[in-house]
């Protein structure tokens, strides 16, 4: 009767299909060639169908086998954020006690603490060349530090409350952030500058990231929208709202910036082809109510998503098949914030008050 | 010269080589050189000689106007002998020759002359040549002429002799030559051939004189000095060659007369559309092409246009060259146009290059001053200095005729792309010495653009040279450079401050601008622009952007423009409207802003003061507050406290009375109200609902809370809750006495929760809460009035809710302790409370009770009443005030808070659009909500109801009339719809103060127009009853259903158009009606009022009465606090 038939979405054809590709932008057939075989057909058309012995095999040896290898404390509240280093050498973390640390992500060793924000801090991002840092917090503030100095560059004030979320374009000389205050803003990062307000959703917003060539923004907030902006223009392109309106927590572009990765507190995990406004994939297994958690590619042995849980665990899936391909388990609490290293087989996972610790997890 | 005689038989002579009409020229040459020659056989009279001193400086003169023409005669001959009419060309040329060459004549015979055979020496003054033998022909590389005149010797060598008659060219009208040749022929004895008669035949002979020579009766030959004639007038003095000029034709020598034109000084920011249509004006353009900086991409101001005719582009560069290009928006100020014929672009190019050289030249400077510097400066950016067209000109030049407008400003100033100012006013000759200062400022406002903080440096050269003595002295530069009237912004030239006083200056505009603000007190609208565009607008600019609204002034400093208005709305409405638009060809970024506060002063001011001065006087000020305050809870709590209890029984009789007469009305209304529609239309933000259900009473303090100092919470708060406590009590006794259904459960609860704590404070109506506020403080507080409670409780429960609000008076602590209690403690998120919560304790003082909420209340009252003098030791940081306008995170994050619900009025303490509701619903609320929704929401319903009924019934006399006159009267009625659709408003969504989403006016609205239609799916009742219920499981914030009868609703959730977004106000300036239009009914919208520019647009939802009440924010006066 009343509105099941308005958006086809995450149905079965959703999420049967193959994504030709995540990463590259070339569609390759990389991921496809994990589970399936080719059957040239006679008409010249090639048809994919899963091959149940092949899957089996590949899988038991593509199959991650992360173990933690480092702990890491240090932080003495609730850790919100962790990113690598667009190097993969460092590893960022921040966390309600208003602290934003630096780890080496190869050895664990604490490298530096930065102080400044007079509020817990939500999130931090990486500058593309490695240099910068930037930490949005509680106390309206998104500060920008430098790894050289080693101290706050500047100081970008707008937001009228608590910033949430933050992220460089690939080029670095924009910032984009986005906060409580139900507004995304774009900063000019050199001039300090707030280029554009965009009064994107009518409720906190909780993800903000660039595509892989800066030409588009995607948000997310509490009001379950998904929304898809020029960052030239501020204009708002696409947006991708569920039939069942649940809270969105994360949103980010895959590597290729065709799909988009969402999750949403009805403890799922999608993909979206943005550009038909179609559900791709499914990824269901964790939990996921309350928080604002992240959600991560892996790219770096095979493809997977992977996300943190509240039921303190770290969920991997494989991309394609949607199957929980492994199960990290070892926090004590609600896993909040997780990050995949760009080129080496780790990730690292933070949990929150009862635990306080960040994992690094190694497969190698 | 006679030597220049002879270069003209020379190039006579070419002439004939070169197969001219012989004969042709030769009459030429007969009649106008051999005159010529002829001049010099006159005798040689002494006094002559007198003359030639005389003659000499004309001589001088003369010589060099005829060497001139000499040249120019060659010249011209070389290329178009073979045409016919050059000859009369060349006829012109000898005739001015023949004059010239007249003085030299007369210069030649003082000495003795020459046997024409040899080559004749020149006068002495004859600059050129020696006099002993004169040069070889050096002007000309020509091969050496043949003899001309071919036989000489047909005259007689060694005289001088002069054609006096020549029947071909003189009219011997009287006979008298005829005569003398017939008496010449006379005398002629001895021979047949007479040497003074040539010719052939009778009446064709020329006669000839020699030397002089006379016979008798002919007239002697006299000297006359045609000087001396009183005709003669002496000639003005030439300073500089003549040129001569001709129509163009194909024939012409030299490139076509010019149909281009190139233009320089425009202002690179003028939209090339713009500049186009300005110089279309004056003819066809058949090629337009502005110049654009090939490394940035900028537009250089310099514009190259071809007309298709020479006299198009006359034309155009006599009426626009030395104007200032039309006055419209975006113009710099004060620049002439230089407009120049280019028929080559040969100016074009040169002015580029002049433009890349000093693109170049900077850079260098910048790079060597760098390298001097040795300080990590910033990176040199392209700077076209003032340039200049240089000198070289191109042969286009000879047949320019605006050739004298063209010189004075040969060397042009092209204005720099990105500084259309600065030069236009220096001119480039002078200014050249001074370009490495000009080039330094220049970069700095180029660079401005990027790094705002340098704009301010972007200096006149004046002030620049000055820097010193304006350093030392700030007091002397606020007040000469401040700009005095505040209502008037100084001149962006006259502002534009000097290296050395710029950050005093800054400051001292900033603080005008932010006194004028405060002095204005409503919003106003700041512009920020970059530092290229906030150079070029002007004053007059914001003026007309803002001509629809009513500016009170406008103001500028460093980096913005600030409008304020006359009315407090109009900035709002202003930067609705307007920031859609462009200024002067920027997009500008508008944003309201608050007017700013005299705390700014105070804080520039601070430096001055001592830390314990602050604090006392900060200490001051909150105890002179605190005591006005108590002053007041005196009187209203107490004091106002018994009135109060004799009005409410007042009104409890008439609510009994009027509960008695009720239940007659309420059943026609029921059956609607059973499916769940409740009303005509209806939107329920369902979250605000869901949240009510569990804490209705969390929710309204925050809206009080976060704006307001603590002392006064109590006051409000407890007003608050009384409203709350009136209107929700008469809402449910309406419905008890109209509702039988509803009757039942209702006092059975309450009942119950009665009996479960009696002690408890009877506000309570919902179990929930009654189970929080189980509190052993409140009983003790409660105890004192819980007999008067019993008492009547016992007696009836009509009773015991009227005489409810006396004893909330005496109750307020117990209510400011129930959100303490932390209803949604259970989750991890607490309610908006101010943390640390305060202690629930009260102080045993009598007086106090009722006033003060808790310690900090009571310290401050007591603070407050036990002297001014009592000085505070230390005063709590008044930063709980802006700490209780945000949660504070017990987590310590937001993000590892994790989700919570946010309220509307929560988020009006931080999302800009709703502050602006916020301040207006407070002020407003607590005033007027009593008692008001008694009769309001209870008429809106009926009259609702009679509206739809009415308009039903206006549709049905339509149509009968329709019917009466034919079809013709309801197909206009259509037609008429139909216009107004087509006739659409212009309209936009942004968000709103009110809810999320608004729609905006984005031109005025008459009254009585239609604004739009409310479009969406026509679903039947039982399918929007449905259809609700999965909306509100979805989440879907609002819902947009709209009733249009009893059968049918229009859902506009997930199809409609912008009419849903229209939000509720209790004093709208819309009404929805429902017109029929071919049996289909139609909710359209109708401005109920004239609209104004960015208003928003909103009508009353006429929601029906409920028990769950949606809070109302629409900030009217005449709000009546929920929307149901």
């Amino acid at each position: 009767m009343a509105v099941e038939d308005n958006c086809s979405m995450n149905g079965a054809n959703g999420d049967t299909s193959q994504i030709d590709a995540v990463v590259s932008n070339e569609s390759s057939d990389e991921g496809v060639e994990e589970t399936t075989e080719d059957h040239h057909l006679p008409n010249g058309r090639i048809q994919s169908t899963p091959v149940p012995d092949a899957t089996i095999l590949k899988t038991n040896r593509s199959r991650p086998q992360y173990a933690v290898k480092y702990i890491l404390s240090g932080h003495t509240m609730a850790i919100s954020s962790l990113k690598f280093s667009p190097d993969g050498t460092m590893l960022a973390s921040s966390a309600a006690d208003k602290l934003v640390k630096l780890w080496d992500a190869y050895s664990g060793e604490i490298l530096r603490t930065f102080e400044g924000h007079t509020e817990g801090v939500n999130d931090v991002a990486w500058s593309n060349d490695g240099e910068f840092l930037a930490s949005a917090s509680d106390d309206k503030s998104i500060i920008l530090w430098s790894l050289e100095t080693n101290s706050a560059v500047k100081t970008l004030l707008g937001h009228t409350n608590f910033v949430f979320c933050v992220n460089f374009n690939p080029r670095s000389n924009l910032l984009v952030t986005g906060g409580y205050d139900e507004t995304v803003r774009v900063w000019d990062v050199a001039r300090g500058k707030s280029l554009k307000v965009l009064p994107a959703h009518s409720d906190p917003v909780t993800a903000v990231s660039f595509n892989h060539d800066g030409t588009l923004i995607v948000s997310c907030a509490m009001d379950g929208l998904i929304r898809i902006w020029d960052a030239e223009s501020g204009q708002c392109l696409k947006t991708i709202v569920d039939d069942d309106n649940p809270i969105c927590s994360h949103v980010k572009f895959s590597p290729n910036s065709k799909f988009i990765l969402s999750a949403t507190q009805d403890s799922t995990i999608r993909l979206w082809d943005y550009q038909k406004t179609r559900c791709v994939k499914t990824y269901t297994g964790h939990t996921n109510r309350t928080y604002c958690l992240f959600t991560c590619f892996s790219t770096t042995q095979g493809l997977y998503v992977v996300s943190g849980s509240e039921d303190a665990k770290i969920y991997v899936w494989d991309l394609q098949s949607r199957e929980v391909l492994q199960v990290l388990e070892g926090h004590r609490d609600a896993v909040l914030a997780i990050a995949t290293h760009p080129v080496r087989n780790i990730m690292a996972s933070a949990s929150m008050e009862k635990d306080l610790t960040i994992r690094l997890w190694y497969d190698e | 010269m006679y030597r220049q005689d002879q270069d003209l038989h020379r190039r006579a002579s070419r002439l004939i080589q070169h197969r001219i009409h012989l004969n042709l020229l030769r009459q030429f040459m007969k009649h106008h050189l051999y005159p010529l020659q002829l001049i010099a056989e006159l005798p040689s009279p002494n006094h002559v000689r007198d003359h030639h001193n005389q003659l000499k400086n004309h001589h001088h003169r003369h010589h060099l106007q005829v060497h001139h023409h000499l040249q120019r005669y060659h010249h011209h001959h070389l290329q178009k002998y073979h045409h016919h009419h050059h000859l009369q060309r060349c006829h012109h040329h000898h005739l001015r020759l023949h004059h010239h060459l007249h003085h030299h004549k007369i210069c030649q015979i003082t000495r003795p002359s020459p046997p024409p055979s040899k080559s004749p020496s020149p006068p002495p003054s004859e600059p050129v040549a020696s006099s002993s033998k004169p040069p070889p022909p050096e002007f000309y590389s020509l091969p050496p002429p043949p003899p001309w005149p071919p036989s000489r010797s047909e005259y007689p060598a060694g005289s001088n002799f002069r054609i006096i008659y020549d029947p071909a060219i003189d009219k011997d009208r009287d006979g008298r030559f005829r005569a003398l040749i017939e008496k010449i022929r006379a005398t002629q004895v001895d021979g047949t051939d007479e040497p003074r008669i040539k010719g052939k035949g009778k009446g064709k002979e020329t006669l000839t004189r020699y030397n002089g020579e006379v016979i008798e009766g002919e007239p002697e030959p006299t000297t006359t000095d045609p000087r001396k004639a009183p005709s003669f007038k002496k000639r003005p003095h030439r300073d500089a060659f003549h040129e001569i000029r001709y129509e163009y034709d194909p024939n012409s020598t030299g490139p076509p007369p010019p149909t281009a034109v190139l233009i320089m000084n425009l202002s690179p920011l003028t939209p090339t559309q713009q500049i186009r249509r300005v110089f279309s004006a004056h003819g066809r353009i058949s090629s337009f092409d502005p110049q654009i900086d090939m490394e940035s991409g900028v537009a250089l101001g310099i514009v190259f246009i071809r007309y298709q005719t020479h006299e198009e582009a006359k034309i155009c560069v006599e009426r626009t060259h030395g104007k200032k290009f039309g006055t419209g928006m975006g113009m710099a100020d004060g620049e002439e146009l230089k407009v120049v014929f280019d028929g080559e672009g040969l100016k074009l190019k040169a002015v580029r290059k002049e433009l890349e050289q000093q693109k170049h030249r900077g850079r260098e400077e910048k790079r060597r001053k760098e390298k001097e510097a040795k300080v990590p400066t910033l990176p040199p950016a392209p700077i076209p200095a003032p340039i200049s067209i240089p000198k070289a000109q191109t042969p286009s030049s000879t047949h320019t005729p605006a050739q004298s407008a063209w010189r004075p400003s040969h060397q042009l100033p092209a204005r720099p792309a990105h500084i259309p100012y600065t030069n236009g006013r220096l001119s480039p000759p002078r200014s050249r010495r001074a370009q490495p200062v000009m080039k330094a400022k220049m970069m700095n406002s180029a660079l401005s653009t990027r790094f705002p903080a340098v704009n301010d440096l972007a200096p006149m050269s004046s002030s620049s040279s000055t820097p010193i003595h304006t350093r030392g002295r700030p007091s002397h530069h606020s007040s000469t450079h401040a700009p005095a009237p505040p209502s008037r912004s100084p001149s962006p030239i006259s502002r534009r401050p000097g290296q050395g006083r710029h950050q005093q200056q800054r400051e001292a505009t900033s603080a005008t601008v932010i006194d004028a603000l405060a002095k204005n007190g409503f919003e106003h609208v700041r512009i920020d622009l970059t530092g290229g565009a906030m150079i070029s607008i002007r004053e007059e600019d914001v003026c007309a952007f803002f001509k629809d609204f009513k500016v009170d002034c406008v103001l500028r400093d460093h980096n913005a423009w600030y409008v304020a208005f006359q009315t407090s709305d109009s900035a709002r409405r202003a930067a609705m409207v307007l920031s859609s638009r462009t200024l002067g060809h920027h997009s500008v970024t508008l944003s309201a802003c608050p007017p700013p506060s005299h705390a700014a002063p105070v804080v520039a001011e601070k430096t001055s003061w001592t830390k314990e001065e602050i604090v006392q006087k900060a200490a001051d000020t909150i105890v002179k507050e605190l005591k006005v305050l108590l002053e007041k809870d005196i009187t209203e709590r107490v004091a106002a406290a018994d009135l109060r209890k004799l009005v409410a029984d007042e009104k409890a009789k008439v609510a009994e009375t009027k509960a008695r007469e009720g239940p007659e009305m309420v059943n026609e209304q029921r059956p609607a109200e059973k499916r769940g529609l409740k009303g005509l239309s209806f939107r329920k933000p369902k979250r605000i609902r869901e949240e009510e259900a569990k804490a209705s009473v969390v929710e309204e303090v925050p809206l009080v809370e976060p704006e307001e100092p603590v002392p006064v919470e109590p006051p409000k708060k407890k007003r608050k809750k009384e409203v709350v406590a009136k209107v929700t009590r008469v809402a449910e006794s309406d419905l008890e006495s109209e509702d039988e259904e509803n009757l039942a459960p209702e006092p059975r609860k309450r009942a119950v929760s009665e009996v479960r704590d009696e002690e408890q404070e009877p506000v309570k109506k919902k179990p929930k809460k009654d189970a929080v506020l189980e509190d052993d403080e409140q009983h003790k507080k409660a105890l004192s009035k819980k007999k008067v409670v019993k008492k009547k409780s016992a007696a009836k429960v009509i009773v015991d809710e009227v005489i409810r609000p006396d004893e909330l008076d005496f109750n307020v602590p117990a209510t400011a302790n129930i959100h303490i209690s932390k209803v949604e403690s259970v989750s991890r998120s607490p309610s908006p409370v101010p943390e640390p919560p305060r202690p629930p304790s009260l102080p045993p003082d009598p007086l106090e009770q009722g006033i003060c909420d808790d310690d900090e209340d009571f310290y401050f009252a007591r603070l407050a009443m036990s002297s001014d003098s009592s000085s505070v030791s230390h005063v709590s940081p008044p930063t709980t005030d802006t700490v209780l306008a945000f949660r504070k995170h017990l987590t310590g994050s937001a993000r590892t808070e994790g989700y919570y619900k946010i309220s509307h009025a929560e988020k009006s303490a931080y999302v800009a659009q709703y502050a602006l509701r916020s301040t207006n619903v407070e002020s407003v609320v607590p005033t007027e909500a009593p008692a008001q929704p008694v009769t309001s929401s209870r008429s809106n319903r009926a009259n609702a109801r009679r509206r739809a009924q009415g308009l039903e019934e206006i549709n049905q006399v339509q149509r009968a009339v329709a019917l009466s006159k034919g079809e013709t009267a309801a197909a206009e009625l259509s037609i008429k719809f139909n216009q107004l659709q087509t006739r659409k408003k212009h309209l936009r969504f942004a968000r709103s103060p009110i809810h999320d989403w608004g729609l905006y006016a984005m031109e005025r609205i008459a009254r009585g127009e239609m604004v739009i239609e409310y479009v969406g799916e026509i679903i039947r009742a039982q399918v929007a009853d449905k259809r609700e219920k999965v909306y509100e499981r979805q989440g879907i914030g609002s819902s947009y259903l709209f009733r249009i009868d009893e059968d049918l609703v229009v859902d506009a959730t997930k199809k409609g158009n912008l009419g849903r977004l229209i939000n509720h106000s209790c004093d709208p300036n819309c009404t929805a009606k429902i017109i029929t239009i071919n049996g289909e009914k139609k909710i359209v919208i109708y401005a109920k009022q004239d609209i104004e520019l960015g208003d928003e647009i909103t009508y009353d939802y006429h929601f029906p009465i409920e028990q769950d009440k949606i809070p109302c924010l629409c900030g009217s006066a005449k709000c009546r606090g929920y929307l149901n």
